[in-house]
């Protein structure tokens, strides 16, 4: 079971939020290259606060970075695939 | 290997829920393949997917984010532990709501999109797209109705199991957003 207290629970729920609007506000206000790599930088993070603290994974590292790590795999395969269509469109 | 039945109760899951694990990473395998196609078939059709894109409902997907990870924190409420069991029963419950507002929101987004769905001019962008979500909506959904089942048999072990799985299906939808509706 989840060893968080409620509290830290709440906590990480609002932090969760704040973040998806951030990245409603990177998309709308950055745009292009920039913005992306920031909106998918930010899922990173969600991703690493899902496994962390609302799958209770703190203590098991390896399963944790295997999670995040599938994450990440995607997000920077996301960015790559927007690079070689920049560069194949000159 | 086998699951340790001296597993403690109140444990989170570890490398010993073998099976656990195994479902886990067959979801993640099958959305990662998904995901990747999707992303290698915008490369040959980059000027059909970036049109396609304009049709999609980005703050309404953002919106459905943040319905999901609301969800996941009843889910995550649910499982704490010594959470007493008419608390951890509530906390089900509303993480299923949550869950079936998702997809409520989901369908809703899609009778905006169907229309595009047979235009040569998008590529494959909208059978991809609705293969993808709509598979994780199907999650979802199935998801939210095992959310209620463990919620009127809340032995721990059942807990622990169901709110695992709906972590991951947040976690592929906060993965998926970004590559589906902003890459």
């Amino acid at each position: 079971m989840i060893d968080r207290t409620e509290r830290q629970l709440l906590r990480r729920w609002i932090t969760l939020i704040a973040i998806t609007g951030t990245s409603v506000a990177a998309v709308r206000f950055a745009g292009g290259m920039a913005g992306l790599a920031l909106v998918l930088c930010l899922a990173t993070l969600k991703t690493r606060f899902v496994v962390l603290d609302f799958m209770g994974l703190r203590h098991n590292r390896t399963m944790a970075r295997a999670l995040v790590g599938w994450g990440v795999v995607l997000a920077v395969s996301a960015a790559l695939k927007d690079v070689i269509i920049a560069f194949a469109s000159g | 290997m086998t699951v340790s039945v001296a597993q403690a109760e109140d444990e989170a899951p570890d490398a010993g829920d073998f099976l656990l694990w195994i479902l886990v990473w067959s979801e993640l395998t099958a959305f990662g393949i998904l995901l990747v196609a999707f992303m290698v078939t915008g490369v040959f059709q980059a000027g059909e997917f970036a049109a396609a894109r304009g049709h999609l409902n980005a703050p309404l997907a953002a919106l459905n984010t943040a319905v999901l990870l609301t969800s996941g924190w009843q889910a995550a409420r649910a499982a704490r532990s010594g959470a007493p069991r008419g608390r951890m029963r509530a906390a089900l419950v509303v993480a299923a709501l949550f869950g079936f507002v998702f997809v409520a929101i989901k369908l809703y987004e899609y009778s905006g999109e169907i229309g595009y769905a047979a235009d040569a001019a998008y590529g494959a962008f909208f059978e991809l797209y609705f293969l993808l979500t709509g598979f994780h909506l199907l999650h979802v959904l199935f998801g939210a109705l095992v959310l209620l089942l463990v919620s009127w048999r809340t032995e721990r072990s059942n807990v622990l199991l169901i709110t695992t799985l709906w972590h991951v299906f947040d976690l592929i939808w906060i993965v998926m957003f970004p590559i589906v509706y902003l890459a």
